[in-house]
C-alpha cells in the first residue's frame, strides 16, 4: 500500500517536480519579512523590472519543461546562445561606462533598434518563430509602457536573463567538452 | 533546416504588428532647443540687478543634525508671478550622524527677502518614508536637487539600495505648494544594469518644449557626467554621455545660445586636477570634450550659473589638495578664462571644508550661494553683482591650457 509520503518520495523523483518544489520554497521564502520588509522587496531593490520575455520564459520553464527544452533544441543551439551572451556582456560593458560609446542611449529614440530587429526578424524568423515571439511580446509591452522605463533595451534583456544565458552557455560547453573527451 | 514550433507566418505578422505598436509607443521630444529668457525679459533682469547696490551677507540654516551635506536651492516660483512679491527661496540638503548613515534624511527650509532667517528645518523625507514610497529597500538616501518652474517644485534625489554611491538611482518627487507638501516619490530608470549608478547635483536647464535637461554623473566601472532629457512627467527622452580621457562628476550646465551649452565638471581623476569642460552644439544630443580650464578642482563639486549681464559665475574650490577654499570666479568670454573674483571661504586647517555650493540668481538681481560648511551645517552667502564687480580683491588671471 502507497502512503501519500511516498507517492510523494516517488514524484520528487522526477527532476522537473524536484525543481518545481526547490523554485515554489524559493518564491514562499520570499514573503519573509527581513527588517520591517518582505524579502522579496530586497530582491526586487537589486533587480529592478525584468523583462516580459525573462518572465516569459521563466514561466515556460518552470511550467511547460518539455516544450521549454525542446524550444530551446531548436531555436536556441549552443552558438547562437555564445552570439547573443557575447552580445549582451558587450552591451553591458558599453553601457556602462567602457568608452565614449553608450548603446543604451539608443534605447529611448529605438528607430535604429528596430530597424536592426525588424531585418533580424526578416532575415532569421523563419527558423526562430518561437524567439520572434518573445520579440513581439517585448516590443507591445515597451509600445503600452508596461515598466517604468521608456528605453526599449530594457524591455528587450536585463541581466538576470544575461546570467540564465551565461550558465545555459557554461552548461552546453562543459557537456561538449565531457563528451569530446569520452 | 530544423522545424519551428511556432508557425513562420503568424509570428512574422505578430511581430509586424509589435513593431507598430512600439513606433505609436515612442515618446518623440521637439527639436532640442534651450529656453533662454526673451530679449525684453533678459534686459528688464539686468537692469534690476545693476541697480542693486554693493552687498554681502550671509547666515547659517537651521541645523536640525550633527552632519549635513549637499545643499540644493531653487527660487519658489509662484503660478503668476508679478514683479512685488518678495522672492522666496527653497534649500533641500541631507543630514544625520555622517554622509551615508542610516539615518540620514532630506532636510528643507524656506526663506523669504527682507527676512533674516531661515525657517526652521522640516523633514523632506527618511529612510523608512523612501521604502516605503520606491517599494524596496534603501540602504542610504543623498544629493537633492530642486527644480522650480511657475506653480512647481521638482525634488530629485539619489537613494541607494545596495553598495555606495556607485549603486545609486535617481528619484523624483512633485511639489505644487512650494514644498509644503511632496507627492509619492518615482524612480527614474537611466541605466540598464539594475539600474545602477545615475546620480544627480546640479541643477536642470529647460527645453522650450518644457522638457527639462538635467545633467547627472556615473560612477561604476568608469566616471562621467550624462544628460537625461526628461518630460514632464519625469519620463526620459534622450539620454548622452559626456565621454572624457579623465574621470569626470557632477556637470554644471548653463546655456549660451538655443543649442549651445558648457558644461564644467568636478575632475576625479589623479593629480594634478582641474575643472574639465564640455560643449553641446546641438541642445544636448551630443557633447564635446573641450581642455580643461586652468582652475584647480581638488576632486570638488563646483557650481555655475550665467549672471544677467552675460558673464558666468562659478563657485568651487580653486585649489589642488583640498576644499578648505571657497571661492568665486568669473569669465566674461563663455568660460574660456576665469578670473578668481571672491574667497568666500578660507581656512589654514586643511580639514576644514567648504564644499558642494549651489548657485542661484533671483528675479530680483541678488545672487545667492548655499554650501556645505565644515561638514556641520549649510550656510547661505548672498550678494549683488555690484558687489562682485567692486573692484580691490586680488584676482588671479586663469586662462585655458
Amino acid at each position: 500500500m502507497t502512503t501519500p509520503m511516498t507517492r510523494l518520495a516517488v514524484l520528487y523523483r522526477e527532476p522537473d517536480i524536484r525543481r518545481r518544489i526547490w523554485v515554489l520554497l524559493f518564491m514562499a521564502t520570499l514573503w519573509l519579512p527581513l527588517g520591517g520588509l518582505p524579502l522579496w522587496r530586497y530582491v526586487y531593490g537589486f533587480t529592478g523590472e525584468l523583462t516580459p520575455a525573462t518572465w516569459i520564459l521563466f514561466f515556460a520553464w518552470f511550467g511547460f519543461p518539455d516544450l521549454f527544452r525542446r524550444w530551446c533544441y531548436l531555436e536556441l543551439p549552443l552558438k547562437r546562445r555564445l552570439w547573443l551572451f557575447g552580445g549582451m556582456v558587450l552591451f553591458y560593458v558599453l553601457a556602462l561606462g567602457s568608452g565614449s560609446f553608450d548603446p543604451y542611449t539608443y534605447g529611448y529614440q529605438p528607430w535604429i533598434l528596430l530597424t536592426l530587429l525588424s531585418v533580424w526578424v526578416a532575415r532569421w524568423g523563419r527558423i526562430a518563430a518561437g524567439l520572434t515571439l518573445l520579440l513581439s511580446m517585448d516590443l507591445m509591452a515597451f509600445g503600452f509602457h508596461l515598466l517604468r522605463t521608456d528605453n526599449l533595451w530594457d524591455y528587450l534583456v536585463d541581466p538576470i536573463l544575461m546570467l540564465a544565458l551565461g550558465i545555459s552557455v557554461f552548461r552546453g560547453v562543459m557537456s561538449r567538452r565531457f563528451k569530446s573527451t569520452d | 533546416m530544423k522545424p519551428s514550433l511556432f508557425s513562420h507566418w503568424s509570428g512574422t505578422a505578430l511581430f509586424a504588428i509589435a513593431v507598430v505598436i512600439a513606433v505609436l509607443g515612442v515618446r518623440v521630444p521637439a527639436k532640442a532647443v534651450f529656453a533662454l529668457p526673451e530679449a525684453e525679459v533678459a534686459a528688464a533682469q539686468q537692469r534690476l540687478a545693476t541697480a542693486l547696490p554693493p552687498r554681502f551677507e550671509w547666515q547659517d540654516l537651521p541645523k536640525p543634525t550633527p552632519s549635513a551635506h549637499a545643499a540644493t536651492v531653487a527660487e519658489i516660483l509662484p503660478a503668476e508671478t508679478t514683479s512685488n512679491q518678495p522672492v522666496r527661496l527653497l534649500a533641500a540638503w541631507f543630514g544625520g550622524s555622517r554622509e551615508g548613515a542610516a539615518d540620514v534624511s532630506l532636510y528643507q527650509s524656506q526663506w523669504t527677502a527682507g527676512q533674516r532667517d531661515w525657517s526652521t528645518a522640516r523633514e523632506m523625507l527618511g529612510r523608512a518614508q523612501a521604502e516605503r514610497q520606491l517599494g524596496r529597500n534603501i540602504r542610504k538616501l543623498g544629493n537633492p536637487l530642486l527644480v522650480s518652474e511657475p506653480g512647481r517644485q521638482q525634488l530629485f534625489f539619489v537613494s541607494v539600495s545596495y553598495g555606495g554611491w556607485a549603486g545609486s538611482a535617481i528619484n523624483r518627487s512633485l511639489s505644487v505648494d512650494g514644498g509644503e507638501h511632496w507627492s509619492t516619490a518615482q524612480r527614474i530608470i537611466t541605466s540598464p544594469f539594475f539600474n545602477l549608478s545615475t546620480l544627480v547635483r546640479n541643477p536642470g536647464v529647460w527645453y522650450t518644449d518644457g522638457s527639462l535637461g538635467l545633467p547627472v554623473y556615473h560612477e561604476f566601472i568608469n566616471k562621467h557626467g550624462e544628460w537625461l532629457r526628461l518630460d514632464a512627467d519625469g519620463r526620459v527622452l534622450e539620454k548622452s554621455r559626456m565621454a572624457m580621457p579623465r574621470p569626470t562628476l557632477q556637470p554644471a550646465v548653463v546655456p549660451l545660445s538655443g543649442t549651445r551649452a558648457v558644461a564644467a565638471l568636478r575632475d576625479a581623476g589623479p593629480g594634478p586636477n582641474h575643472i574639465q569642460w564640455s560643449e553641446t552644439h546641438d541642445g544636448g544630443q551630443r557633447w564635446v570634450q573641450q581642455s580643461a580650464r586652468e582652475v584647480p578642482n581638488p576632486n570638488a563639486a563646483a557650481a555655475m550659473i550665467g549672471l544677467s549681464d552675460g558673464s558666468l559665475l562659478m563657485a568651487c574650490n580653486p585649489i589642488s589638495g583640498n576644499r578648505n577654499q571657497l571661492s568665486l570666479l568669473r569669465s566674461t568670454n563663455q568660460g574660456e578664462t576665469w578670473s578668481l573674483v571672491r574667497v568666500i571661504e578660507e581656512s589654514a586647517n586643511d580639514r576644514d571644508e567648504f564644499s558642494y555650493p549651489a548657485l542661484l540668481q533671483d528675479r530680483q538681481g541678488m545672487i545667492h550661494l548655499l554650501y556645505t560648511w565644515k561638514r556641520q551645517g549649510i550656510r547661505h552667502a548672498r550678494f549683488s553683482q555690484a558687489w562682485l564687480n567692486q573692484p580691490g580683491t586680488p584676482t588671479v588671471a586663469a586662462v585655458a591650457r
